[in-house]
């Protein structure tokens, strides 16, 4: 099979040598942030891949900013995912903004069934916990106020409980199904019974009386357990390092992982006592991942985010109606599981919406000034410097179709952002 | 209003190239065959030696003319619905003793005999329904995910992996070369991952105006983008990259078949809910008669863990006057021979209820709208016989169910579409 991002097409751009250097930096930098913006790739390239990888490792992690956000501040505008959206899409990001949104996906919980003052305690917690302890952060969302609406520990009672928190947590959020009976699923329930949510404090608090204070069986052993201890048991079940490796690997590198390697990523984070950062960053420093481009879809946030950076639209209002119609708005996922990483992602009713919403974004002046209407200078702006020989030869004619004064800087942008490089992460 | 805004066809010229005909309007050229080069986007090819394949297509496979044209729209109800408040067994006194505050009166209920009755709002269209009892796995599992992949890829015990999905399948077998066989309305779904048929997940109509406007930034888009989807062999990723291009430029072949909506007083009142919109679509896109023969929609929240009354009636009123709607704007368009409306959910709910719902269960009904025999089909659940894990046991497996639309529907043998050879349902169809 011929590799479509062929050398030959990028030494037509850019000369061998340079053109494979900024293709590198550009898929590290659309997998660990919400970039590559215009001129960014130019900025990291003299580093070259790993020194990158250290500068984004190194990005900020900042917090809510208390005043300007707080949990008395919210009136159901979506005030807190218009904040995220802002944040997420200043260039200085680093890994630590992807990887939130990462587990925003993964510990997801969604405004259909929870209130935002509710949910802006809980992303503080992912912001805390994003490059943190993976046991501290499951101990945490455990008892976090929106995660117990979500997933109905709020008014479970250990008389007959709910067992919606415990049969996710297991399945979706530590070890993927096969690790634990349904028997597990039903005493996880007794034992995570109990909690209550106060609205209007934003807190959440354990009510002895509807708990379940008696010996339960789980994981095969008989014994009073406590949310917490159901919580390590879970995490040192030797299933929960593969599952996160993996789910982070799917992710982050998206292309096949080798058993050799989970094992060894698993290594990595059992050894490290669950460390989130030393098993991001074995994952970044895997051989793999450099070789990863172009290997999954981008998620309709990712794309969209790209867009806005390479048609200058930065300082516009966000418009989350955009993100919405694209099926991924923050704070509304479509289900527990998250959002997808597979192939619908570029499918046919995803081309006809992004190209939708495409057409409704108004280039900004500086870009209309500064990137010239020919295809190497509209390829470059997208952070594209592995185009395949379609790609180029769709765009070249498209060039020679439309005039520059008939919008033709437009016409090949909305192309660009249509191609599989740019469409793919 | 912005130079590329100002590009977008507005509102009356959209319908005016709708009245047209886009398939001359397209100035799009598509290398390949556009329609021989689909493939089943599950990302790789799972399917073992031993594995289910499906036939080789042949003529055969549509047995008379009079289900040439048939088409079978399946609404999903996610979450998975709760058949014992769908068709309540009032009558049964295990049901008072397992349901408490989820429990539904009697005297509410839409009485269909001594034992059963339909949920309160399901009123509008109860006489029109038709019910298969008991539809699950033997061996199900509790997993949202697992379940609803079991009925997606129509295989039964979730072990076959299987890389298309039952309807994708179904539009295999229907395929004639239609620019688009399968549509869903509620995004990509792996129930219409095919081989050979095109399938589509597809938003709103609004969203589609460049597709067929006459402009010439539009058609020199379009003509990019067909020059985009004719790429040589590549990564797996970037071929569903560009068979996405390929596709939504093919939808414009079903948009040009849509005539002039029908006058105001003349359309049927679609509830203002997300199923109303997907169903009005549906009746849209089936009126236009290009070749669109499986439709999927999507109706969610049915995980009705707690407040379960309060949120079930909702979606079951939801059900009801959508589902009017889109029949009597099929009677309208004189389809209502010819289409079949057939509900699925993963799974049903637990026999006993926790204190304010209901816990992932097993079996549940399905609901059936269209040329069919209304009332009750296949054997009752047991509320008293249930299973180890408490849960009821399934009286006729998915397989069946998919069986009976398979082959009293379009006439597809089951043993083409469905990996093993299930026996559909008699009496199910009335067609």
């Amino acid at each position: 099979m011929k590799d479509a991002f062929t050398i030959d097409s990028r030494a037509r751009l850019y000369g061998r040598h340079m053109a494979s250097d900024r293709a590198v930096i550009a898929h590290v930098l659309r997998r660990t942030t919400f970039g590559p913006h215009p001129g960014q790739v130019e900025e990291f390239v003299h580093l070259g891949a790993s020194d990158t990888i250290d500068a984004l490792l190194r990005g900020p992690i900042e917090l809510l900013p208390g005043g300007v956000i707080d949990s008395t501040t919210f009136d159901g505008s979506d005030k807190l995912a218009l904040w995220w959206l802002e944040r997420m899409r200043q260039p200085g990001t680093g890994v630590h903004e992807k990887l939130v949104w990462y587990w925003h996906g993964h510990f997801t919980s969604s405004l259909d069934k929870v209130p935002e003052r509710l949910l802006w305690r809980q992303h503080n917690l992912l912001r805390r916990h994003a490059l943190g302890n993976f046991r501290a952060l499951v101990q945490a969302i455990t008892i976090d106020p929106a995660m117990l609406r979500y997933l109905d520990g709020d008014g479970s009672r250990g008389d007959a409980p709910n067992e919606n928190y415990a049969r996710e947590l297991m399945e979706l959020f530590c070890l993927g199904s096969g690790n634990y009976t349904e028997d597990d699923v039903r005493a996880a329930a007794h034992v995570f019974a109990g909690w209550r949510v106060d609205d209007q404090k934003g807190t959440a608090a354990f009510d002895p009386e509807a708990g379940y204070d008696r010996p339960v069986t789980f994981f095969g052993r008989r014994q009073r357990w406590s949310a917490r201890d159901i919580v390590d048991a879970i995490v040192d079940h030797p299933a929960c390092a593969r599952h996160v490796a993996r789910r982070l690997w799917a992710f982050y590198v998206a292309t096949p992982l080798s058993d050799a390697r989970l094992e060894e990523l698993a290594q990595t984070f059992r050894s490290t006592n669950l460390d989130i950062k030393a098993l991001i960053e074995a994952i970044l420093r895997s051989s793999e991942f450099l070789d990863a481009r172009h290997a999954r879809a981008r998620q309709p946030l990712e794309w969209l985010l790209a867009t806005l950076a390479v048609t200058g639209a930065t300082t516009r209002k966000m418009d989350l109606d955009w993100f919405e119609q694209l099926g991924q708005a923050p704070f509304r996922p479509p289900n527990v599981a998250g959002w997808s990483l597979d192939n619908r992602w570029v499918s046919a009713g995803q081309v006809l919406l992004r190209t939708s919403v495409m057409a409704g974004i108004t280039l900004d002046k500086t870009v209309i000034d500064r990137v010239a209407p020919d295809t190497a200078a509209v390829l470059a702006q997208c952070g594209i410097y592995d185009a395949s020989p379609t790609t180029y030869a769709a765009m070249e004619s498209a060039r020679k179709a439309q005039t520059e004064f008939d919008r033709g800087l437009e016409l090949l942008l909305a192309l660009a952002v249509t191609t599989p490089e740019f469409s793919l992460a | 209003m912005s130079a590329i805004e100002r590009r977008r066809p507005n509102r009356r010229e959209f319908v005016g190239i709708l009245g047209g005909g886009a398939a001359s309007l397209l100035g799009l050229r598509l290398i390949g065959n556009a329609f021989a080069t689909g493939r089943a986007s599950s990302g790789q090819d799972t399917r073992g030696e031993a594995a289910f394949r499906p036939h080789a297509l042949d003529g055969r496979a549509i047995r008379a003319s009079a289900t040439a044209s048939r088409v079978l729209v399946v609404i999903e109800l996610a979450g998975g619905n709760d058949g014992l408040s769908t068709v309540v067994p009032y009558g049964a006194s295990a049901y008072r003793t397992l349901r408490k505050s989820t429990a539904i009166d009697e005297k509410d209920v839409v009485r269909i005999d001594d034992t059963f009755g339909f949920h309160p709002n399901l009123a509008v269209c109860a006489p029109r329904l038709a019910v298969l009892q008991g539809v699950g796995a033997p061996d199900a599992s509790g997993s949202h995910f697992e379940m609803s992949a079991r009925w997606w890829t129509g295989d039964v015990t979730g072990k076959q992996a299987l890389a298309t999905g039952f309807l994708g399948r179904v539009c295999d077998a229907l395929d004639v070369g239609a620019p688009v066989t399968g549509v869903s309305l509620a995004g990509a779904t792996p129930a219409l991952l095919s081989d050979n048929a095109v399938t589509i997940g597809l938003p709103s109509l609004n969203e589609l105006q460049w597709l067929t406007s006459t402009e010439p930034w539009f058609r020199n888009l379009r003509q990019g983008y067909g020059e985009l989807a004719g790429a040589a062999s590549e990564s797996s990723a970037a071929v569903h990259a560009r068979t996405g291009v390929e596709r939504a430029l093919a939808f414009a072949g079903v948009l040009g078949e849509i005539g002039e909506p029908p006058a105001a007083s003349e359309r049927p009142a679609y509830p203002a809910s997300n199923i109303g919109d997907q169903l009005r679509l549906a009746a849209t896109l089936i009126g236009a008669h290009a070749g669109v023969r499986v439709v999927h929609a999507q109706l969610g929240g049915f995980d009705t863990h707690t407040n379960q009354r309060g949120t079930h009636d909702q979606l079951m009123r939801e059900l009801a006057e959508s589902l009017t709607a889109f029949a009597d704007d099929l009677g309208n368009r004189g389809l209502t021979e010819s289409v079949l409306i057939a509900t699925t959910s993963e799974f049903g709910r637990r026999a006993k209820e926790n204190n304010s719902g209901t816990d992932h269960g097993t079996a549940s009904c399905a609901l059936l709208m269209g040329p069919v025999t209304a009332g009750l089909h296949g054997a009752p659940l047991s509320l008293t016989d249930l299973d180890a894990s408490d849960n009821l046991r399934a009286t006729t497996t998915l397989e069946e169910y998919y069986a009976t639309l398979a082959e009293h529907w379009f006439g597809i043998d089951a043993a083409r579409v469905l990996p093993t050879k299930p026996k559909p349902i008699a009496g199910v169809l009335n067609a």
